[in-house]
Formats: C-alpha cells, sequence, structure tokens
C-alpha cells in the first residue's frame, strides 16, 4: 500500500501485488469530481542541453487555454537536484501563476 | 579536540545493550547518517548516508553493517547514480517518507529515491547489490508499507 501523487492530483491511496508488473489499483478518489471541473493547464516535460552539453530535465505548464498563437509573460522557477529537486507533483503556486496567464 | 557542535557532519552509531547498559560504537566512515534500521535476525543495521563533511551535495547512499561491528560498513548503491531520499520540493510537504525497511527473509532492502522529479521504491539485494523498480509509476510514492506476506 503507498500514497501517490501526481501533477493533477492530490496523494491518493493506492495498492499493488509484489509482481512488479501488476495493475495498480486505486482506493481513495478524494477530490476526484472538484477537479473534474478545473482547467488546470497543460504539463509538459522537457529535456535540454546545458551549457556543459549535460542534459537538463523541467517542465512547462502553460495556462489553461492556452493558444500557440499568443504570447505569454513567462517565469522561470529554478530548483536543482539530486538534494531537493522540484517533485513530479501538484504545486499550488505553479497552479496559480499559470491561472494569472503566466507560462511557467 | 574540535567542539562537536561545529562538526554536525561527524554523526556515529551506537548500539546499546539494554540489559547491562554497555554502549559501543559501530565504526563507520565520515559523514551524515539516519534511519538506521535493524534486519529482521537483529545481525545487521542499514542505515542512509553520505560521504564527508560539507559535502551535502552529494547523493544519499545506502549502507549495513554488522550490528556486532564484525565488518566494516558497506555502502549499497556506491555504483549507482542514485539519490537515496524520497523528498522533493512543493508546497504540498514531501511525498510521507519511511526509513528503508527489509524484507522478512532480510535479503533485500526497500526504500524510496528522488529521479527527475519523481519519488520511487526500489529495493536492492544486500548480498549481490542487484537493484530493482518496485513501484516506479510517474509521480510521487509516499509511506510504502507491505502487509505481512511480503518478501
Amino acid at each position: 500500500m503507498f500514497l501517490l501523487g501526481q501533477p493533477n492530483t492530490l496523494p491518493q491511496v493506492f495498492i499493488r501485488s509484489m509482481d512488479h508488473n501488476a495493475d495498480l489499483k486505486q482506493l481513495s478518489k478524494f477530490n476526484e469530481d472538484w477537479f473534474k471541473k478545473l482547467d488546470l493547464g497543460q504539463l509538459e516535460e522537457v529535456w535540454f542541453k546545458g551549457s556543459d552539453n549535460n542534459d537538463l530535465q523541467g517542465w512547462i505548464l502553460k495556462p489553461p487555454g492556452f493558444d500557440p498563437a499568443k504570447k505569454y509573460p513567462s517565469i522561470m522557477e529554478i530548483h536543482g537536484g539530486p538534494i531537493a529537486q522540484y517533485g513530479n507533483f501538484f504545486m499550488h503556486e505553479f497552479y496559480f501563476l499559470v491561472a494569472k496567464g503566466y507560462v511557467v | 579536540m574540535p567542539d562537536p557542535d561545529l562538526q554536525p557532519d561527524r554523526i556515529d552509531l551506537f548500539v546499546m545493550d539494554l540489559d547491562s547498559g554497555d554502549t559501543r560504537k559501530l565504526e563507520t566512515p565520515i559523514g551524515p547518517k539516519d534511519n538506521s534500521t535493524f534486519s529482521p535476525d537483529g545481525k545487521w543495521i542499514a542505515y542512509i548516508a553520505q560521504i564527508g563533511e560539507g559535502e551535502g551535495w552529494r547523493n544519499h547512499n545506502i549502507w549495513i553493517i554488522p550490528s556486532d561491528g564484525s565488518q566494516s560498513a558497506k555502502n549499497l548503491t556506491e555504483k549507482y547514480d542514485l539519490h537515496v531520499n524520497g523528498s522533493t520540493l512543493n508546497d504540498n510537504g514531501p511525498a510521507p517518507l519511511v526509513s528503508p525497511f527489509w524484507s522478512t527473509d532480510g535479503r533485500w532492502i526497500y526504500f524510496q529515491i528522488v529521479k527527475h522529479g519523481n519519488t520511487l521504491l526500489m529495493k536492492i539485494n544486500i548480498e549481490t547489490e542487484e537493484l530493482l523498480p518496485v513501484i516506479d509509476v510517474l509521480g510521487v510514492v509516499g509511506k510504502p508499507m507491505f502487509d505481512k506476506s511480503q518478501t
């Protein structure tokens, strides 16, 4: 049994057998109806080359109703790893900013 | 002798005999260490550590040492580029973390890691150092626990 949190949902309770390939079974669905009513924006994982030609990972979060033909103000939030890296997890601050029209 | 308060990375492990109260220091490399847990038979202690002083950027690793101190501490995850700590940043609090825990047969240690923003559950064999994913879905895995049939 474990908790699983993902970018578009707060942690829920899951179980799985010890078989690594077995399906997860989700036991709790708190706030699911509420989340269905929300447009949180689009989250995209990106990889790019750093100045030392090393691989850098990031995410781009686009505002709800994003129009690629339009220009948007952008905010870059940086926190490296492996220690204290940003989690692939729900983040109020980022969703607040995209709801205000920023690309984060 | 330098003031130990000024050397917070010099953390040692001790075993105390509950009957006699005798305390014995286990010889381990210098560095921060925490989350120590006994194997089911009590013969081993697993713990999480970094190596060195002022080296807080380093990956955390899983170490084991015999609880009787008869062998040197062994870094099980040294050959892997692996950060043995499940904590990531967000504004909900981290995924609830657990100390490393042992399989009932004492052959495997389960522990959380972070990789590319995901918190995963891994296991490592204490003899072969084989490393396998247990729960490696995208997202943060918190508070993993098994029922009594776990191996």
